[in-house]
C-alpha cells in the first residue's frame, strides 16, 4: 500500500516539478554554457560559439528524429508561402517540441515573393533544458537559433532541396523565442539580408550572415552565397 | 704542425663529403672516389681542404699523425637519411676533436626520412655546431660556407621538418556513423559515398573519416547525412573528439 502511495506521490510531483528528463539536460546544458562563457573572451563570442554548437546539434537532431518521407509529404513542390507555413506549423512545431519539450507559438509572414518570415515563441511558464541563469551578456537563445538553423538546413538536405532554399535563425529581441526565414535561393542574398535587418536591426549583430555561411560549410558541408 | 690551416671533412663513406666540398668550393677540382687515407685541396689564403677517408683502418692510421694537423675547421659529414648509430662512431669525432671550430653537417636533408631533429640533438650533446644541408638542392650551403670562412652563424640552417597538417575537428564533439543492419541496395551510391560507407565501422568518427579520405569535415558530414537519410546508416553516436 505504501509503495502505491509513493508511486502516486511521485506521479503527482511530476505534474508540478521538472523531471529527470529536464533536469539532466539542464545540468549538462548549464555546464556547457558555463564552459563556453569562461573560455570566450567576450559574451558576444560566447553567444556565437553557442550558436555554432547549436547548428551542429540541430543537424543531428533533425537527422535522427525526422524521416525524409514524413518531411516530403508536407513539403510543397515549389515555393508556396501558404504551404510552407503549413510545413513550418507541423514540422517546425514538432522539431521545437522534440528539442524543448513544449510546443511554440508560430507566426509566419510572406515578405517577398519567395521569402517567408517566421517567428517561434515559447509558451511562458514551461520548463525546459535551456531555462537557466546565465552571466550578463550570455543569451542561451543563440544555441536554440543555431539548432533551428542547423535543423532546417538539414531538413532541406533530406528533402533534396539544399540547392534551392536558404534559412537563417536568430534570437528574438524580446528574449522569448527565435525568428528567421525560409527563402528561395533565386532571391538575391543581399535582398534576403535586407529583409532580416528590416525585421530586426540587430539580426546579424552577433552572428553575421558570413558566420552562418562559415558554420554551414564547416559543419554541414553546405554552401551559402556570400553578400556582395 | 702542418703549414696550412685545415678544413677537415670526415664522416662515413657515402655521406657526401666530396659533393659537399664541391658545393662549398666550386673552384676546386674535386675527385669523387674515396681517398686512400686523406686528400688535400688547396685554397687561397693559406687554407686547405682535407677530405678524410671514412674507413676504420684509414682513420686508425691517420690518428697517429693527427696531433700535428693544424685544424681550423672540423666537419663531421653525415647522411641524415641514415640511422644515427653510424654517425655516433667515436672515430669520426676523434678526427675533428682538436679543431678550433667543429660542426656536424647533416647532408641530404631534402630526402625522405631525414633525421634532422635527432642529429641536432646529438650535435648539441657533443658540443658541435649543427648545419642541415643538401648538396642536391643547395639548402644550407651558403650558411655553412659563411660559418667556415667567418665563424658567423646568423641564420638557423636546420630545415625544420613540417609535419603534415592534421585537420582539427570543428567541435570538441564528433559523431560516429553506425551502419544499419540491413542496408538498401548500394548500387544507388556514388563511388565517393561508397568509399565513406566502407569506412563507417562503428568506431571511426566523421573527423577520422575526413582525415583518412583527405576531405573536410563538412564534406564527410554531407555524405553521412545522405547515407543516413537513405537508410544506410542506423544512427550517429556522439564521441569526444
Amino acid at each position: 500500500m505504501s509503495a502505491e502511495i509513493a508511486r502516486f506521490l511521485l506521479r503527482f510531483q511530476k505534474m508540478f516539478q521538472p523531471t529527470v528528463h529536464v533536469l539532466v539536460p539542464q545540468v549538462l546544458f548549464t555546464y556547457m554554457v558555463s564552459d563556453i562563457s569562461q573560455k570566450s573572451p567576450s559574451p558576444s563570442l560566447a553567444n556565437k560559439e553557442l550558436f555554432r554548437i547549436g547548428v551542429w546539434s540541430g543537424s543531428i537532431a533533425m537527422l535522427k528524429l525526422a524521416k525524409p518521407g514524413d518531411l516530403a509529404s508536407f513539403w510543397p513542390k515549389s515555393f508556396d508561402a501558404e504551404k510552407l507555413s503549413n510545413f513550418v506549423r507541423i514540422f517546425g512545431s514538432a522539431a521545437w517540441y522534440l528539442i524543448t519539450g513544449h510546443l511554440p507559438k508560430i507566426s509566419t509572414e510572406k515578405k517577398l515573393e519567395k521569402v517567408l518570415w517566421i517567428e517561434l515563441r515559447e509558451i511562458s511558464g514551461k520548463e525546459s533544458f535551456y531555462k537557466i541563469e546565465v552571466p550578463e551578456g550570455i543569451n542561451v537563445w543563440f544555441f536554440l537559433a543555431g539548432a533551428y538553423e542547423g535543423a532546417t538546413l538539414t531538413a532541406f538536405r533530406m528533402l533534396g532541396e539544399e540547392e534551392n532554399y536558404l534559412s537563417m535563425w536568430r534570437p528574438l529581441e524580446s528574449g522569448d523565442g527565435i525568428e528567421g526565414y525560409y527563402a528561395s535561393r533565386e532571391i538575391n542574398a543581399n535582398d534576403i539580408a535586407r529583409i532580416c535587418i528590416n525585421s530586426n536591426v540587430d539580426f546579424f549583430n552577433i552572428v553575421s550572415w558570413e558566420d552562418s555561411s562559415l558554420f554551414a560549410e564547416q559543419l554541414l558541408g553546405l554552401k551559402i552565397p556570400l553578400l556582395k | 704542425m702542418s703549414l696550412y690551416k685545415l678544413i677537415v671533412f670526415t664522416g662515413p663513406k657515402g655521406a657526401g663529403k666530396s659533393s659537399l666540398i664541391k658545393s662549398l668550393f666550386p673552384e676546386l677540382d674535386v675527385r669523387f672516389e674515396e681517398p686512400s687515407y686523406y686528400r688535400d685541396y688547396m685554397l687561397a689564403g693559406g687554407l686547405a681542404v682535407r677530405e678524410v677517408a671514412g674507413r676504420r683502418d684509414a682513420i686508425e692510421v691517420i690518428m697517429a699523425a693527427i696531433a700535428k694537423w693544424n685544424i681550423n675547421v672540423g666537419l663531421l659529414v653525415v647522411d641524415s637519411s641514415r640511422p644515427l648509430e653510424g654517425v655516433a662512431e667515436p672515430r669520426f669525432l676523434a678526427v675533428i676533436e682538436r679543431a678550433e671550430k667543429k660542426a656536424l653537417v647533416a647532408n641530404k636533408v631534402d630526402e625522405q626520412g631525414s633525421q634532422v631533429a635527432e642529429l641536432e640533438k646529438f650535435a648539441l650533446e657533443k658540443g658541435l655546431e649543427f648545419f642541415g644541408v643538401s648538396t642536391k638542392t643547395g639548402v644550407g650551403i651558403e650558411e655553412l660556407k659563411k660559418w667556415i670562412t667567418t665563424g658567423e652563424k646568423t641564420v638557423k640552417t636546420i630545415p625544420t621538418p613540417v609535419p603534415p597538417p592534421v585537420p582539427k575537428p570543428p567541435l570538441p564533439i564528433d559523431l560516429v556513423p553506425v551502419v544499419a543492419k540491413k542496408t538498401p541496395d548500394k548500387s544507388r551510391l556514388t563511388q565517393e559515398e561508397l568509399e565513406v560507407l566502407e569506412l563507417c565501422d562503428g568506431k571511426r568518427s566523421i573527423n577520422e573519416i575526413a582525415m583518412k579520405t583527405g576531405k573536410s569535415y563538412g564534406e564527410i558530414k554531407k555524405i553521412v547525412d545522405k547515407l543516413m537519410s537513405l537508410g544506410y546508416l542506423e544512427t550517429l553516436k556522439p564521441k569526444i573528439a
